[in-house]
């Protein structure tokens, strides 16, 4: 009967998990997508050039004069950060649920994500 | 600086999300070619515009997966911890390669798929309690032994569907080579992944294809982010590409739960197999000429 309820309480915590992610997922992915619209609104669908990507230290400024490119850049920025961003909520879930191991698979994975980063400039 | 047709873009994006999520193969596999061949952008922006494209669309598919709870999220974790490194891998290995050999080697992985399609029988295993199969689910809840076993509903046969993992060196060993896979041409992995997981694994096709979903999303952001800060991405590429496959990832995901689409796979089959002769060819020709 222990076990039961045990399976039981598992269950449910893995259906708030799901939720957890679930909701991440969707608020990076709609965020990014609204962003990608104004992107291509200020462009006129098209009818002016983007240009390239802006990089990272004059984006804030780009922003401010609502530069396609530097819209479109956060979009790009956000999404990428989306699936991150599921990592870091497991993780948050899992240190509640004191499940040590996944946690530590969670930091693990966000470690490979910066390493990632730092040798794409190698 | 890169400049193609928003609303041909668009189109690609959208075919590319529908079809993508419907089959579970990922929108990678439609995306590069068509922007190589038709588009004659080169295979480096291709993949990397592609990688960006799929964040996109396993990051929609993976976003429903897990709101049905088809997605076993501890099993998506730590077969990641062997994927990304191997994502890391192939986007080092595709920046030093040559585009010939790059456009050889995807014909060769297109070969696989539209084999697999067309004239191979389906060998993945779908969710039949009722077979005596190696990715048969176990419905008695005693079965979920193991910290990784774990249960959805099933809509379909009106079943909640409880299943253990089993083969976790042979998952981790085919998801290091599904990163290599996925940065070094531009997909999601999923051809890889989904037969290791169904059948390698034990694990009911819909949780694979759940896991897989959750997965790809992390692994082709490892692979985006290498190619993003190398100078790949486009924003004229990439922007209609994304509106594009999320509309289509979104409808595809939709459909996706109630059709098994074996014709429309087989169809597909036979573009895949069509496209990979042209990659070939094309392969052969810069081989020839240089």
């Amino acid at each position: 009967m222990d076990y039961v309820k045990e399976m039981q309480n598992k269950d449910k915590k893995e259906k708030r998990l799901n939720i957890w992610v679930s909701t991440s997922l969707k608020i990076g992915v709609y965020v990014s997508i609204v962003m990608v619209v104004i992107g291509l609104i200020l462009t006129g669908f098209g009818n002016q050039n983007i240009g390239d990507l802006v990089p990272l230290t004059q984006l804030p400024s780009a922003l401010l004069h609502l530069n396609a490119a530097a819209v479109i850049t956060l979009a790009v920025l956000i999404l990428l950060l989306t699936p991150v961003s599921q990592i870091v909520v497991a993780m948050v879930v899992m240190l509640l649920e004191k499940d040590k191991i996944y946690s530590g698979i969670c930091l693990l994975l966000l470690c490979i994500l910066a390493i990632s980063i730092v040798v794409s400039f190698v | 600086m890169i400049e193609a047709n928003l609303w041909i873009l668009a189109s690609i994006g959208l075919l590319a999300g529908l079809l993508g999520s419907m089959l579970g193969i990922g929108g990678g596999l439609l995306i590069v070619p068509i922007l190589t061949l038709a588009l004659k952008i080169p295979i480096q922006i291709a993949i990397a515009s592609s990688l960006v494209s799929i964040v996109a669309t396993s990051c929609t598919a993976a976003r429903i997966y897990a709101k049905n709870n088809w997605t076993n999220i501890r099993l998506g974790l730590l077969l990641e911890t062997t994927t990304t490194p191997g994502a890391i891998v192939g986007a080092f290995a595709a920046a030093f390669l040559a585009p010939s050999i790059l456009n050889a080697v995807f014909s060769i992985v297109l070969i696989y798929v539209a084999y697999t399609m067309v004239i191979c029988k389906p060998n993945l295993v779908w969710d039949d309690p009722s077979k005596d199969n190696p990715a048969t689910p176990h419905n008695t809840i005693s079965e979920k032994s193991s910290l990784l076993a774990c249960s959805y509903y099933d809509p379909a046969i009106n079943e909640t569907i409880c299943y253990k993992v089993r083969h976790i060196p042979l998952g981790l060993g085919g998801s290091f080579l599904a990163g290599i896979l996925s940065s070094l041409l531009g997909i999601g992995g999923g051809i890889v992944k989904l037969p290791t997981m169904n059948l390698g694994m034990g694990i009911p096709m819909k949780a694979a294809i759940g896991t897989s979903s959750f997965m790809i999303a992390i692994t082709t952001t490892v692979g985006a982010v290498v190619y993003y800060f190398r100078g790949y991405v486009y924003p004229a590429i990439i922007a209609p590409l994304i509106i594009g496959v999320f509309l289509g990832a979104i409808l595809g995901t939709e459909l996706a739960q109630r059709t098994r689409g074996i014709l429309l796979r087989r169809i597909f089959g036979l573009f895949i197999f069509i496209t990979a002769m042209l990659m070939l060819l094309k392969a052969a020709h810069i081989l020839w000429t240089t």
